[in-house]
């Protein structure tokens, strides 16, 4: 667990009733001023690896190795907003602790039984997302509810959470982290009785191969807290990417 | 003849049969991925909480079967090429192990699954480990996983957050809070399947220090193990293992020190396409 740079009392139960009071104009106006600093735009490939079981158009493959990439910029981070324009809660701490990058370009590698498949999502469709709050990062997506940070791969527990609660810089241009895998529409529903991910068979994601779905088919049921959990784990990270990178992908 | 030495026929015979199963499994190319996060060198290149992938390209016909201390079923492959990559930010550095340096090991008792050496059978990683603390002070426990704890212990690792497929998998009580697709993993190095948990990259038990006043906290890896690859020496050691601080005041005596932890998955992938990627046909 490495020494990451947090903020001093991130989810602090003062700082949360202070901020819960401010209006929603002030609390977009903090979160982007919190975040802008000592983020110098630069080109990053955020990449997200895990084993687990996808589907690419017609194919479908048992304990895969799917990496989702998510080439963007550092400098396009900012508050996360839901549709009508408000920041985004965590639902742990009742400020705007949801910040991501929409603009980018996503592609995805399946390897399994030697053979290695490679598609890029047409645009629009997902973004990088992290919630300093509780602790989680990951490739989210607009399908379902039209804000699924948990689908198609995000992280949380492990070093992911320790590296992304209250990290300011959590979009940096490098650094490598692990987590509890969750590929979970719905994640905020997994609390309480019955809690459970939506199937993605009815959210495609599109790619220039054909529809895609990541499947989450290793979970556990913790009675104490009433929630359902991953057993699945894997991989979050960044990547510089440099001039060639962008003419190569060109 | 007292009644463990009595019951001791009685308790290996699961493990016979299941070795006579593993047995007659046929041979097929097989290979282990175990992906990660960790600290520690590969030749010249010192790295931190970097990702480390250590690849083992076997046959199934090797995987071997031993007996833990409890005469639990260890799965072992010794036979293989084995290598090491590791990434942080741009830099890519790869490796091939020396023979006989690394081997794959499975306690299924345990539920603790990795790769093995000449300096631990729980090095250079292992998954699923058990981590507790309580007034005694800490314990790491590769040789079993947190479901096996009893007493104090046990509240803080049933069915846990943290408790990833292999340590699950090992525990019959808990199988019915898995999900079928869990459920229907094999608990095998010769069968195509997933283990996941808490990373061990340390050749030794992590240590650790006050935190504030009440707690202690970030047990870190005191010694390193060197394997010998053709890139330099290799050897992983964590900086800062695990960062859940223990309460060790009042009532809450043991805790769980895994939150922060880096993890882990180790992919058991046998060549055998036909049976594992198929088109669905609706």
């Amino acid at each position: 667990m490495p020494p990451y740079p947090r903020w001093p009392a991130a989810c602090g139960q003062a700082d949360r009733h202070i901020v819960a009071r401010m209006p929603g104009a002030l609390l977009i106006a903090m979160a982007s001023l919190m975040f802008c600093c000592g983020a110098a735009a630069q080109p990053v490939t955020y990449r997200a690896q895990v084993v687990t079981d996808v589907r690419l158009d017609k194919s479908f493959y048992h304990n895969a190795a799917l990496t989702l990439t998510f080439a963007a910029d550092t400098g396009d981070a900012g508050p996360a907003l839901d549709p009508s324009g408000n920041p985004v809660s965590s639902g742990v701490c009742n400020f705007a602790s949801f910040f991501w990058i929409t603009k980018g370009q996503a592609a995805l590698t399946i390897e399994s039984h030697g053979e290695v498949i490679e598609a890029a999502f047409l645009p629009n469709q997902l973004f990088v997302a992290a919630d300093i709050c509780a602790g989680g990062i990951g490739i989210g997506s607009y399908v379902a509810s039209g804000l699924e940070p948990g689908y198609p791969l995000s992280f949380t527990r492990g070093s992911s959470e320790y590296y992304a609660g209250g990290n300011n810089n959590v979009f940096a241009p490098t650094f490598q982290v692990s987590g509890n895998a969750f590929s979970c529409i719905g994640y905020a529903s997994l609390d309480g009785p019955g809690g459970a991910c939506a199937s993605p068979d009815g959210y495609p994601l599109h790619t220039d191969r054909g529809d895609f779905f990541v499947y989450m088919p290793y979970t556990g049921w913790q009675h104490n807290a009433m929630r359902t959990y991953s057993l699945n784990r894997g991989t979050f990270s960044a990547v510089p990417r440099v001039a060639q990178d962008d003419q190569a992908a060109h | 003849m007292n009644t463990r030495e009595m019951l001791r026929p009685v308790r290996l015979l699961p493990v016979i049969f299941l070795a006579l199963a593993a047995g007659g499994v046929r041979a097929e190319p097989v290979t282990y991925t175990l992906r990660t996060v960790a600290d520690g060198a590969l030749g010249s290149f010192s790295f931190y909480e970097a990702q480390v992938t250590i690849r083992l390209h076997g046959d199934t016909a090797n995987v071997a079967t031993e007996t833990n201390a409890d005469g639990g079923l260890v799965y072992v492959n010794r036979i293989g090429q084995a290598s090491v990559t590791v990434t942080l930010g741009n830099k890519t550095v790869a490796a091939h192990f020396a023979p006989d340096q690394v081997y794959v090991r499975y306690d299924t008792e345990s539920g603790v699954v990795g790769f093995g050496s000449p300096a631990s059978p729980s090095y250079p990683v292992a998954l699923g480990c058990a981590n507790t603390f309580n007034l005694g002070g800490y314990t790491q426990d590769c040789a079993q996983s947190p479901f096996t704890l009893t007493g104090d212990a046990a509240i803080y690792a049933t069915a846990s957050l943290d408790n990833g497929l292999a340590d699950s998998l090992s525990d019959p009580s808990s199988r019915s809070q898995l999900s079928a697709g869990a459920r229907a993993l094999p608990i095998s190095l010769s069968r195509t399947t997933l283990l996941t948990g808490i990373a061990h990259s340390c050749p030794a038990p992590y240590t650790t220090f006050p935190y504030q006043s009440t707690m202690i906290a970030i047990a870190s890896c005191p010694a390193k193990a060197t394997l010998e690859t053709d890139h330099g020496l290799f050897y992983l050691q964590d900086s800062y293992g695990f960062g859940q601080s223990a309460y060790v005041d009042g009532d809450i005596n043991n805790f769980s020190l895994d939150h922060y932890a880096n993890v882990g998955a180790l992919q058991v992938e046998v060549m055998r396409r036909s049976d594992f990627s198929y088109t669905l046909r609706r």
